[in-house]
């Protein structure tokens, strides 16, 4: 396909190009915010600055700023800075959200200014049943949606091999399944999308047992090779979260298509750009 | 609905109610007795006229009396005919050129402006059309619709058009009264018009009457010749990248004419022998036209017309390479091809003096095929492969109309007809080959399921003179579309009106609500191929529009000058657009890439000064407007400007005729720079692969909330004429952008690899470009 978008612009490699003064807005940086609200695990917070789009420098993470963490308004902690891999960007604290709490995290660098987001913690689903069928490499996962709210699901699969975790690239034909990130760019065909998270709402299966079949795309052949453990996660999100990878990935998808229309990435931070969103993961373990 | 019917037919109880006789007839050209449309026929003195149809037919109803008949249309002798009017009766007319009068004609207007109820309509020649300076060489109808108030081009060079903040897929293109549904060849830079093929054009952009429907923003109605009747004619033309050749004249003299026209680019053709010496390389891109018409009188109440276009483009890529060392080769080879293939079969029926029938037969499909296929052949068996992609969409219509035009009196004509159609629409099909050594390796056929859907309409309207001032066109226009499981349906009223100030200054004022069952996806608005009709679905709800409009025309100085002002405000709902970072290339699952229920707003105001007789003819154009749209899940949900939302716009266009053997023309044009996202900062975040590296992503401003560079041109053309033994030749000097105003395609983010620093980088297509044209007639 990419041969056909070339061929679709050849007029264009007749053009004249030149170099114009054009104000494009002068954008002063700002954090740019990834804070992962899921409760019962550790947090961490990625914060770096973003670059105006006519700097000459590239966006960098931000190793010195103040990130504090609030629980329904009280301040619980500061987070610190990962020191051993100072590319990485994140803040941890060893505290764990709890449900049904609202956070909030502060970003403050006096360069920056102060940036805030917040979210509700949600409680976990319930995994209801699986088969991992190692001979057809297809795994199936059930699990019980709340009737009473409009929910947002990912789901993921890990192999864990040697103490490592390793996400399962997946495919499937469920229509109620959306990969943001499709890295099988229709290579699969026959409606089959993949990518390593699927995300789903409760549109299609509000209040019941929604049950995913999932083919196993690449990265292990269970017929020859069984994995230690295999790690199904089920992961009640929020909207904010849902929306936020949707957009992310619809720019990703994007980004090398000449003719795909531009793609804002859902942001929910004040003075900044990001998200602190929730998610309340639910995992089971399944030993070979 | 049961309230409006019941007005309609009262009124036509009113209507039926008043008594006159009528004369009635065709209006043929002298020469070739090519029937004539928009000639204006009156009584002399009174307040009674009309207009001939598209086929060349009026009516005219007059009260028992001795009238003095004038038929006049410019670049004809008027005639005059003394009638003692004391039953029906049949006249026809043949006009005869005049000489002189038609080398001053510009613009046509068959009766004055003012006189006109319908407003927002403009007429154009094509005789007229061929003065405006052509871009390299081709005479192009759309360019010049783009000239005119109210109409705006979409980016440099192309040929798409915008009608008063309306999209391209709103404007109702019809050749013959068939849809065509891509008018663009080598992506948008030409329209598939051949202007030697066609006789007249129409641009109808608001105050639509009952009889049309299907699009919300206009419809630009193109009429293709019929041949001569008499004797054989032929024209051409060999341009820069194109040669053109058009034969007409009868197949049985009187009776049967036929008309052929055909045009090729050779740039290709001119190429091929260079790319030959570049061994195993071949590549080349060309389009071609194909017009052909036919009509037969079989008696005065009969005539039949068959009608034909075929288009096509096509872009080819080969390149073979052989191992010198061993047997190994490899074949790459890439294809994209679209055109539009049309045909009609109308029978004009004259049922009586008062009333004409044409009954129409249609055809219309819209094609656009492109892929790639790779094949690597060698002795070692892991030399063998293949891969290959293909990817197809077509539309195709099938249709039946019937149009009825009944004069009831001499205060009413009365337009009634119905039409159907029977869609079917390939949103997209694609196709994934891969082979290994003889072996399939992988195979994916993905493809949206073709929709059939019937599309019915009716409608009658009634074009009512109510005194000496006020003139009214009103109806009713009812649709109906279904498809599998879902059907929808629209009553849409239409009403314009026209109070006379003077003879020559009129007030008028229009509604029009108007109603569509198709859209077109389109990423980039420039009219490339790769946009894709798709049909209304139980989820994709029909668009809709209300547009009302208040205008004044005024003609002075010995009706030698016309200016005409109008104020319009369109809204439009049930819009669709390709969500954000959707594609065609994703367009399989088209009904889920798609935003819908989309609302748009656009008003403005255009300004025409037209000077129609003289040496110097020609018209100025201004158009003040806004155009925008809002949909729940772009920009957050807030109202933003449309892609083409452009504030000012003009156009200049002049003619001057030195000397029957010299004239020259020029056009400027200035528009407000079209809106465009910018990105405005980088920002990292995590990535989804793995949160642990973060991925580069970017922040655009509000969307369409950037503004281009202004745009401005100008052409000039120059044409140097001489009657010759055999005819008349022309030599036609053209420059396109004569002051090589760099004017902006579109802006990117570059970087200058010398410090580093990043830059906004303009793309322009067209600098300068002289080109000549030869041009023959006999």
């Amino acid at each position: 396909m990419k041969k056909t978008l070339c061929l679709l612009v050849i007029p264009l490699l007749l053009a004249c190009e030149k170099t114009i003064k054009y104000e494009i807005p002068l954008e002063p940086s700002k954090f740019s915010i990834d804070a992962r609200i899921m409760t019962g695990d550790r947090l961490q917070v990625f914060v770096a600055a973003t670059e105006y789009s006519l700097s000459a420098s590239d966006p960098k993470v931000v190793p010195d700023a103040q990130v504090l963490l609030f629980e329904n308004d009280v301040e619980l902690t500061q987070l610190q800075w990962i020191s051993n891999a100072p590319e990485s960007g994140y803040y941890q604290t060893a505290l764990r959200p709890s449900e049904g709490n609202t956070y909030r995290i502060e970003v403050f660098k006096e360069k920056y200014g102060l940036a805030t987001g917040e979210a509700l913690s949600l409680s976990p689903t319930d995994i209801t049943g699986w088969i991992i069928d190692t001979i057809n490499q297809e795994i199936t996962i059930s699990f019980s949606d709340d009737g009473t709210t409009r929910d947002f699901y990912s789901i993921r699969v890990y192999v864990r091999q040697a103490g490592s975790d390793f996400p399962l690239y997946l495919g499937t034909t469920d229509p109620s399944v959306d990969f943001f990130f499709d890295y099988g760019d229709g290579l699969f065909g026959d409606n089959l999308r993949s990518g390593y998270t699927g995300f789903l709402t409760d549109e299609t299966f509000n209040g019941k047992i929604k049950t995913v079949r999932f083919e196993e795309l690449f990265y292990q052949n269970f017929g020859t090779s069984l994995p230690d453990e295999i790690l199904l996660e089920v992961t009640k999100v929020s909207e904010d979260l849902y929306l936020h990878e949707k957009s992310k990935g619809a720019q990703y998808t994007g980004a090398d298509n000449p003719f795909a229309e531009p793609v804002q990435i859902y942001s929910n931070i004040d003075n900044g750009y990001g998200i602190v969103a929730a998610g309340a993961p639910k995992r089971e373990i399944v030993k070979f | 609905m049961k309230n409006l019917l019941a007005i309609v037919l009262g009124l036509m109880t009113f209507i039926v109610g008043a008594q006159s006789y009528t004369i009635s007839g065709y209006i043929e050209d002298d020469q070739s007795s090519e029937r004539i449309i928009g000639v204006n026929v009156y009584a002399a003195g009174t307040i009674y006229g009309a207009s001939s149809n598209t086929y060349g037919f009026y009516t005219l109803s007059l009260p028992k009396g001795e009238y003095e008949i004038v038929v006049s249309f410019i670049g004809y002798k008027t005639l005059k005919q003394n009638l003692v009017i004391k039953a029906d009766q049949s006249l026809d007319f043949q006009l005869i050129v005049d000489a002189e009068q038609l080398a001053e004609v510009e613009v046509v207007a068959e009766e004055l402006p003012a006189e006109q109820v319908r407003m927002s309509t403009i007429n154009l020649k094509v005789s007229d059309i061929k003065k405006i300076p052509a871009f390299m060489g081709e005479v192009d109808i759309i360019r010049a619709i783009q000239l005119l108030p109210g109409v705006q081009s979409g980016s440099e060079g192309t040929t798409g058009f915008y009608v008063r903040g309306g999209s391209p897929d709103q404007n109702l293109i019809l050749l013959d009264g068939v849809p065509v549904y891509n008018a663009s060849h080598l992506f948008g830079f030409f329209s598939v018009f051949n202007a030697d093929a066609i006789k007249n054009v129409q641009l109808t952009k608001g105050g639509f009457p009952a009889r049309y429907g299907g699009r919300l923003s206009s419809v630009l109605e193109i009429d293709m010749k019929e041949g001569n009747m008499k004797e054989f004619h032929g024209e051409g033309s060999i341009g820069l990248i194109a040669t053109k050749l058009t034969i007409e004249g009868p197949i049985f003299k009187d009776k049967t004419s036929f008309i052929v026209s055909g045009r090729r680019t050779y740039v290709d053709l001119i190429t091929a022998p260079i790319l030959a010496a570049t061994d195993g390389y071949r590549a080349g891109y060309y389009f071609g036209d194909f017009n052909a018409k036919i009509n037969h009188l079989f008696s005065r109440k009969d005539r039949l017309y068959l009608s034909y276009y075929g288009g096509n483009d096509r872009f080819y890529y080969r390149e073979k390479y052989s191992s010198s060392f061993d047997s190994f080769s490899q074949e790459t080879e890439s294809h994209l091809e679209w055109g539009n293939h049309t045909g009609s079969l109308r029978w004009n029926h004259l049922f009586s003096n008062k009333l004409f029938g044409n009954l129409n037969a249609t055809f219309t499909q819209y094609q656009f095929n492109t892929g790639f296929s790779d094949r690597n052949t060698g002795d070692l068996p892991d030399e063998n492969s293949f891969e290959g992609f293909e990817y197809f969409s077509r539309i195709r219509d099938y249709g039946l109309r019937y149009d009825f035009e009944y004069q009831i009196n001499n205060k009413h004509q009365l337009r009634y007809g119905a039409s159907y159609t029977y869609h079917i629409f390939n949103p997209g099909a694609s196709q994934f080959l891969e082979e290994f050594n003889g072996n399939s390796l992988d195979s994916a056929l993905e493809y949206s399921k073709p929709i059939f859907s019937n599309d019915i309409f009716i409608y009658v309207e009634d074009d009512y003179q109510i005194s000496d001032r006020w003139r009214a066109n009103y109806g009713l226009h009812y649709s109906t579309y279904f498809l599998k499981g879902t059907q929808y349906q629209s009553l849409q009223p239409r009403v314009s009106l026209r109070y006379l100030l003077t003879d020559a200054w009129s007030l008028k004022a229009s509604y029009a609500n108007m109603n569509q069952f198709i859209h077109l996806l389109s990423n980039t608005g420039i009219g490339l191929p790769t946009d894709l009709w798709v049909s209304s679905t139980a989820k994709i709800r029909p668009q809709v529009s209300q547009q009302i409009a208040l205008g004044s025309t005024r003609s002075f100085a010995g009706n030698e000058f016309e200016f005409s002002t109008e104020l319009y405000y369109k809204w439009m709902e049930n819009l669709i657009e390709y969500k954000e970072g959707a594609s065609f290339v994703t367009s399989s699952d088209w009904e889920n890439q798609v935003e819908t229920d989309g609302k748009g707003w656009a008003y403005g105001l255009e300004v025409l000064l037209r000077k129609n007789k003289g040496a110097t003819t020609g018209w100025i154009g201004y158009t003040l407007a806004w155009s925008n749209r809002q949909f729940d899940n772009l920009n957050y949900g807030e109202t933003y400007p449309y892609r083409y939302d452009r504030r000012h716009d003009v156009s200049v266009v002049l003619n001057h005729e030195f000397s029957d053997k010299l004239d020259i023309g020029l056009t400027w044009v200035y528009g407000s720079g079209n809106s465009f996202t910018a990105p405005t900062a980088n920002m990292l975040l995590p990535s989804n692969f793995n949160p642990d590296y973060p991925d580069n992503f970017q922040i655009f401003s509000d969307r369409n909330g950037q503004r281009m560079p202004n745009y401005h041109r100008l052409d000039f053309g120059i044409n140097f004429h001489k009657k010759t033994k055999w005819g008349k030749r022309t030599w036609n000097v053209s420059v396109y952008n004569a002051y090589s105003r760099l004017n902006p395609f579109f802006l990117y983010i570059g970087e200058d690899y010398r410090t580093g620093e990043k830059e906004v980088r303009q793309v322009s297509l067209f600098p300068i470009i002289p080109s000549i044209a030869y041009i023959f007639s006999f």
